[in-house]
């Protein structure tokens, strides 16, 4: 055998002694020595005492061998399988080892460096080292020991998890090996719980002591744990009867009363789920005292595997399964045909009772809905159902909002990643002009400081997707004139349920999506991952991929509290994750080159590369009171990011010129340098060097926001008051250079010359929100006043002038009322007027002024039975209309986020949306979808704007980036078995600079209409298949003529995935 | 029956022999370490003296060598100030790798009070920022270097390359010393006259590189292949002065963090006025004289990325990505691409910058705090944080 396999042996044998080798193991050789001590000397005491007195010879020393180690039983099927499964978690651990460090390292490590940045390093609270120690110490027990009760506690109550958990209760005698008795996935489950467990109160102790802290070990192991194994660990597995005094099994539990915790009377199991501490299970009601003989029988009357290691390891995942699966058999036939718009109605077909956050009214969705689930608002509102997202399994949250009338969106990239979402004519650059929520909090990485959204979570996981528009903007804030999307995340169910979806496509294409909510009694927890990435659908001169890598994870945690104050409340912690790692760039291609090839990409943005990662958590209580709603929430979000990217020539030359100049033309200099970009000609001369710029930026938000809301009132008038306030701090840092690096042999060289510092700048913005809005009842009339202020500071600190920090502190009022008349159940008649306001970011030229509007809306909305229609005409009138600058907008870096005003405007339109639905025999069910904007605009004053998208500007002349129409149609046709949907989205041409008339050629970005297609069909059960074609007709027109050059839409992209889905 | 027992009487014995073989190195260990991570600090350890310490000291040690040259020439003319400017040259260059070796602060070359092995020999060649101009001029007059065995009891502030660059720079004819001080309160300077004093300056500068050579060459010989402290950290944890390869580990990074304690705090923010100063805060500036305190702020940087990515080896880059930091060693890595463009930036001495408001020399300190900041806070936690093993629990 050579020295390899010799490895390989060793480190599988050493694997297998660790149980009896490591003294943190519970089964420590001398450990297992000490329980057989304790056990003879009970057998002494219990059957060593005769009529002479005490003999040694009156015990029978094999009876006492067998009740610690029951060498007989190990012949038996139950104590193979203890064996096997012991076996089999060392193999385990020998695959996994050298896969990495600690998890509880990083997360601890993270969590410092978290802190560090955030609330700063403190000064380390003197403490003797003995006292530090010993608090240490007892915090590891405590979070350790607490987190074991929990998890054992849930693995107990939640279905599928007592599946697995089953294994180890199903062993019919008990030995120390049964500690070994469990299976894999609970074993993994008990190490990450480990993780969170020991990483969090590490990373806490070394953040507030700076490392001095340092538990006590004994056999560098920690002593409490070690002492306690040492003492009884092996005695609660085993059948030795020892039973602790009443008074300490209240703190301690004892062997006996673990004991009773496998007995297999089932009455038993919930109880006694501590590891040591018995003040868990008091604290939950769930301690038993030791009964007072031993426990008769052992294991799981029923349980559902066999006493074989297959049929362990294998069973659990299918009762697992079944468990997941079990309460969405009933609903899985109306499920995707009711709650395709209206989820509150498929809810009711069920028998559902709603959800908390429906039923409460105090949960993350804004948008009010009537009972039949229309929005009942003084304004246009709409609700995207998960359902309807999943007919499409959309990715790009684009193709989202293209269906809602009034949503205006501008592709940029192909994919998605970096929206650009505008609500009736405001500028939908970097979406920053509209309101983005998760959940009802603020999305954006600064929504003060620097509100374009750099960041947006993967669309795989949104689960619904409410825009609002017009006067309902009052409650929310700061961007108010347009309206706010409000993205729902999956809510904690109140089942145990999972689900899986899993897609391929062309071009490297892959997507994963995954969820799992257990429910243990008041306790639900959540979590939920995707990931998407592609190899791009750009083709790079130089070759290597153009696209991008994301993943997104989530975790929440509700918590049902006891009622408070004759209402409920409830808790929920959400922490959240994403990176992304994508290949984007500005760099577009000249209009003849895009003409030729427009999914080319030049060889100047081969090194283009956006990474960011982001963190946010958010901390909420509601409580729900038949006359009072309240929420109180806190929320903050870290977001990094870095952007290495082509941004032009070491000449300083307009290269959007050059790459629109004409260049059939004699412009040899402009074909030159087009030329140059494509990696076709050397630089020349440092002028003719690629600039390529590393945008760091680094976000911090936050805030803690309260809502209270009363109602009041009865069947002939009803009042609902709604106060609101929030206080929240938004950061941005930048720190962007410039590097040069010549072209040459078709490929970007080495940096030449120094790194430049061209932004380092600090922004910082603090506002408090107030608004009050009330909605009261008349029969059937509403009438919706509404105020809202804002109050904001900021502060520019610009480290490359000289000039003194710039500050602002502005105050703005914003009043709104709307009407709405049920002139019958089927028709509502609405109109409202409001002031709207986006605030001035830090930094901006002196002078800018707040965009400032006044709304007005009036509508109707119809909704008979199987039909919903709704149209509005909508006015902007604008006091200062305001542009953002963004590097996609082609500002130059200094003008980052700075605000440009535009003076008077106005934007005018009408939109208009239809549902219908009509039922066909069997069991077919025929859904129609229409919606349509028409939108005009119009500059009321001329002047000279730096914004380049802007530019000259006339009076009259209309907005950029905006089509006069667009629209959407849909037909899908639903069966429970299958269901297919095809869908037309259309826009007419648009213009790159402001203008009037006739759009001239290099300014015009063609009109477009994309066809989508999805087929779904049922494989068995809870399977199903799914096929998606998005721009079905392959139609790649020019989105983009900014910063750099023409860029294309997406072409087509075909998936092709599975879902699992157990409700 | 005994068929199916079989397979498992053969792992128990095959265990049984593992059990007594791995006893005592289970009893002696708490758990498991990512052999990765194992592999990294080695690396990063045994690297370091001949990667990046030997060839930094060797480096110094040639531009020593030729600046004795230029010294002996500037002696051999009487130290007339014709002769100085080629001196000056040399020792600019010399003084440029030398600022290399003050990040390698570890062994002999570190403080004798509170480093491993620290025998004080940068204080020796180099004592800044603890200098004595008045205290060098007494020697001058006095003639005390010329004295046997001088250099055996001189203090640090009359020797080394502190000493020499102000005898390069002095005016000629004029001393640092206050009037009540005896070389001029007695007339001893005075009487001597400019040419002798001149002189004197050129034979003592040859003095003090002379001892600086036969200081540097002791380090040299410490950290050459094969020398006491080449061997030190190659083999830390096994033999010699450091119990662990974390110790070794600890002693690098304590070097490395010149660049907070001295660089950015000693060198920039002091002569800023914005710590440890409020009147005449110019005057802290390092080698005002010679007008080359940004250059020595270049040559820092430089030498810590030498230590940060260990040369052409592994560094404390890779050490972090082997513990899975990979977002932190990204960081540290844009900060100091950043700090070095900054130092860049900075063309004129510190004190010029600072007087005129040459906004180059608070982005290069505040590029430094940057890194700065990783580096003790960051960096320390990444490196440092140890999370306890905990004891076998039940998942029951």
């Amino acid at each position: 055998m050579n020295d390899g396999a010799n490895d390989v042996l060793r480190t599988i044998l050493s694997s297998l002694g660790q149980p009896v080798l490591d003294p943190g193991s519970r089964t420590f050789w001398p450990w297992l020595l000490g329980a057989a001590l304790i056990a003879a000397a009970l057998r002494v005491w219990a059957t060593g005492r005769g009529a002479e007195g005490w003999s040694l010879a009156q015990v029978r020393w094999s009876s006492v061998l067998h009740a610690i180690f029951p060498y007989r039983w190990l012949r038996e099927p139950s104590g193979q399988l203890d064996l096997q499964l012991l076996v089999l978690r060392r193999l385990i651990a020998v695959a996994r080892a050298g896969g990495g460090v600690s998890g509880a390292y990083l997360l601890g490590t993270r969590l410092v460096m978290l802190l560090d940045r955030t609330v700063g390093a403190p000064t380390p609270p003197a403490l003797p080292g003995w006292a530090l120690t010993l608090v240490y110490s007892l915090a590891l027990f405590l979070s350790w020991d607490l987190s074991r009760f929990l998890l054992h506690r849930l693995m107990h109550t939640a279905p599928a998890l007592w599946a697995f958990h089953e294994v180890h209760h199903s062993a019919t005698r008990l030995t120390p090996l049964t500690f070994h008795r469990t299976h894999p996935v609970e074993s993994l489950l008990y190490d990450l719980r480990g993780v969170v467990a020991t990483g969090v109160v590490a990373g806490l102790f070394y953040w507030v002591f700076r490392g001095a802290a340092a538990e006590h070990t004994l056999l560098g192991v920690h002593s409490i744990g070690l002492v306690l194994n040492a003492l009884t660990g092996n005695l609660r597995h085993s059948a030795v009867f020892v039973r602790f005094p009443a008074a300490v099994e209240r703190w301690l539990l004892s062997p006996a009363q673990h004991q009773l915790h496998h007995s297999a009377d089932p009455a038993h199991h919930d109880a006694n789920y501590g590891t040591w501490l018995a003040v868990w299970d008091r604290a939950a009601g769930t301690l038993l005292p030791s009964p007072l003989a031993p426990i008769g029988r052992f294991g799981v009357p029923e349980a559902r595997h066999e006493q074989r290691l297959a049929s362990a390891l294998l069973s659990p995942f299918r009762v697992a399964a079944g468990a997941l699966s079990r309460p969405a058999r009933a609903g899985m036939l109306s499920l995707p045909v009711f709650s395709l718009l209206w989820p509150d109605l498929a809810a009711a077909a069920e028998g559902e009772a709603p959800a908390d956050d429906e039923a409460d009214g105090t949960g993350e969705s804004i948008v009010v809905t009537a009972p039949d689930g229309t929005p009942r608002v003084a304004g246009s509102a709409h609700v995207v159902s998960e359902a309807e997202l999943e007919r499409f399994e959309y990715t790009d949250i684009h193709k989202v909002l293209a269906k809602i009338p009034g949503v205006t969106i501008r592709v940029e990239d192909g994919f998605g990643l970096r929206p650009n979402i505008g609500i009736r004519g405001v500028d939908s650059d970097r979406s920053s002009k509209i309101l983005l929520l998760e959940d009802g909090l603020p999305l954006a990485p600064a929504p003060y400081a620097a509100p374009a959204a750099y960041y947006f979570p993967l669309t795989q996981r949104i689960v619904g997707v409410e825009v609002f528009k017009g006067a309902t903007a009052i409650r929310q804030g700061p961007q108010t004139i347009a309206g706010a999307v409000n993205l729902l995340t999956r809510p904690v169910g109140p089942r145990d349920a999972a689900a899986l979806d899993l897609a391929v496509g062309p071009r490297d294409t892959q997507k994963l999506h995954g969820w799992v909510n257990v429910r243990a009694g008041d306790l639900g927890l959540l979590l939920e991952g995707a990931h998407l990435g592609t190899g791009g659908f750009k083709q790079l001169d130089t070759g290597g991929e153009t696209g991008f890598s994301r993943d997104d994870l989530m975790g929440k945690a509700e918590l049902r509290l006891p009622g408070l104050g004759g209402g409920r409340q409830r808790a929920e912690l959400k922490l959240g994750w994403g990176q992304e790692q994508s290949r984007e760039t500005y760099l577009g291609l000249t209009l003849d080159d895009f003409e030729a090839d427009p999914l080319r990409r030049y060889s100047a943005s081969a090194d283009d590369l956006m990474q960011w990662d982001r963190t946010a958590g958010s901390l909420r209580w509601f409580w729900t009171h038949p006359h009072v709603r309240a929420e109180l929430s806190a929320y903050g979000a870290l977001l990094d990011r870095t952007w290495l990217r082509f941004d032009g020539l070491g000449s300083g030359v307009d290269v959007n010129d050059v790459l629109t100049a004409d260049l059939s033309a004699a412009n040899a200099e402009a074909t030159r340098l087009a030329a140059l970009l494509a990696g076709e000609v050397d630089s020349a001369s440092a002028d003719e060097n690629i600039v390529l710029v590393t945008n760091d930026r680094h976000f911090r938000s936050g805030g803690v926001q309260a809502r209270l809301t009363h109602t009041a009132g009865g069947a002939a008038w009803g009042s609902e008051l709604e106060l609101g306030v929030r206080l929240h701090g938004d950061h941005v840092l930048r720190d962007h250079t410039a590097q040069q690096r010549p072209m040459a042999g078709g490929r970007l060289q080495e940096r030449v010359g120094p790194l430049v510092q061209t932004t380092d700048s600090e922004a910082m913005a603090r506002a408090l929100s107030l608004h009050l809005a009330e909605d009261l009842r008349l029969g059937p009339v509403h009438l919706l006043p509404g105020l809202r202020m804002e109050q904001v500071h900021t502060r520019l600190d610009d480290a490359l002038v000289d000039d003194p920090a710039i500050v602002a502190d502005t105050r703005t009022l914003l009043p709104g009322a709307g009407a709405l008349w049920s002139a019958t159940p089927w028709l509502d008649l609405f109109g409202a007027a409001h002031r709207g306001s986006s605030p001035v970011p830090p930094g901006s030229p002196e002078g800018t002024k707040p965009e400032l509007a006044n709304n007005y809306e009036a509508g109707l909305r119809l909704s008979p039975r199987a039909t919903r229609l709704e149209l509005v005409g909508f006015w902007s009138a604008y006091d200062n209309l305001t542009g953002q600058c963004t590097l996609s907008g082609g500002c130059a870096d200094a003008q980052l986020d700075q605000q440009f005003n535009g003076g008077e405007a106005d934007v005018w339109g009408a939109e208009g949306s239809l549902h219908q639905e009509l039922g066909l025999p069997g069991k077919w069910l025929l859904i129609g979808d229409l919606a349509g904007t028409w939108t005009e605009s119009a500059f009321r004053t001329g002047f000279v704007s730096a914004l380049p998208r802007w530019g000259t500007v006339e009076p009259g002349d209309a907005l950029p980036y905006l089509p006069q129409l667009q629209g959407t149609a849909g037909l899908s046709a639903v069966h429970p078995r299958v269901n297919a949907a095809l869908s037309a989205t259309g826009r007419s041409a648009q213009r790159d600079i402001a203008g009037q008339g006739v759009i001239p050629g290099d300014e015009r970005l063609p009109g477009v209409v994309t066809l989508d297609a999805a087929l779904h069909g049922q494989l068995r059960g809870p399977l199903w298949g799914y096929m998606t074609v998005n721009n079905a007709l392959n139609t790649i027109v020019m989105e983009s003529l900014r910063p750099y050059g023409a860029r294309p839409s997406a072409p087509r992209q075909l998936m092709v995935g599975i879902t699992l889905n157990s409700g | 029956m005994a068929g199916e027992h079989r397979g498992w009487l053969s792992l128990i014995a095959v265990g049984g022999v593992v059990f007594i073989q791995d006893l005592a190195c289970a009893l002696g260990k708490g758990g498991a370490t990512d052999p990765a991570v194992e592999d990294a600090l080695q690396a990063t350890v045994s690297q370091a003296a001949p990667l990046v310490i030997a060839p930094a000291l060797d480096a110094a040690a040639t531009e020593l060598a030729a600046l004795d040259a230029a010294l002996a020439t500037w002696e051999a003319a009487g130290g007339a100030d014709s002769g100085r400017p080629a001196a000056q040259q040399a020792f600019q260059r010399a003084m440029a790798a030398w600022q290399r070796v003050e990040l390698l602060e570890l062994g002999p070359l570190g403080s004798s009070l509170n480093v491993v092995g620290g025998a004080d020999l940068r204080e020796r060649i180099y004592s800044w920022p603890v200098v004595n101009p008045c205290r060098v001029d007494q020697e001058t007059a006095t003639g005390g270097y010329a004295t046997a065995h001088f250099m055996d009891v001189a203090l640090d502030n009359v020797r080394g390359l502190d000493a020499i660059e102000h005898l390069l720079w002095a005016p000629t004819g004029e001393n640092a010393c206050p009037s009540q001080v005896d070389i001029n309160a007695q007339g001893t300077w005075d009487a001597l006259g400019a040419d002798e004093i001149a002189a004197r300056r050129a034979a003592y500068a040859r003095v003090a590189v002379a001892d600086a050579v036969a200081t540097l060459d002791e380090a040299r010989a410490a950290f050459a292949e094969g020398g006491d402290w080449a061997v030190a950290l190659a083999q830390a944890g096994e033999a010699g002065p450091y119990e662990s390869r974390e110790a070794a580990l600890n002693a690098l990074y304590d070097a490395a963090f010149y660049i907070e304690a001295v660089a950015k705090d000693q060198k920039l923010a002091e002569p800023m006025g914005l710590r440890n100063c409020t009147t005449d805060c110019l005057g802290l500036v390092e080698s005002a004289e010679p007008g080359s305190s940004h250059l020595h702020l270049r040559e820092n940087l430089a030498a810590f990325r030498q230590l940060w990515v260990m040369g052409e080896g592994s560094g404390f880059d890779d050490l972090l990505r082997s513990l899975g930091q990979d977002a932190l060693a990204d960081e540290v890595e844009a900060a100091l691409t950043a700090a070095e463009a900054a130092a860049l930036a900075l063309e004129r001495p510190v004190d010029v910058a600072i007087t005129s408001g040459d906004p180059a020399v608070t982005a290069l300190y505040e590029a430094l705090v940057e890194l700065g900041r990783l580096w003790k806070e960051d960096v320390a936690t990444a490196l440092v944080m140890t999370v306890p093993a905990e004891a076998a629990g039940d998942n029951d």
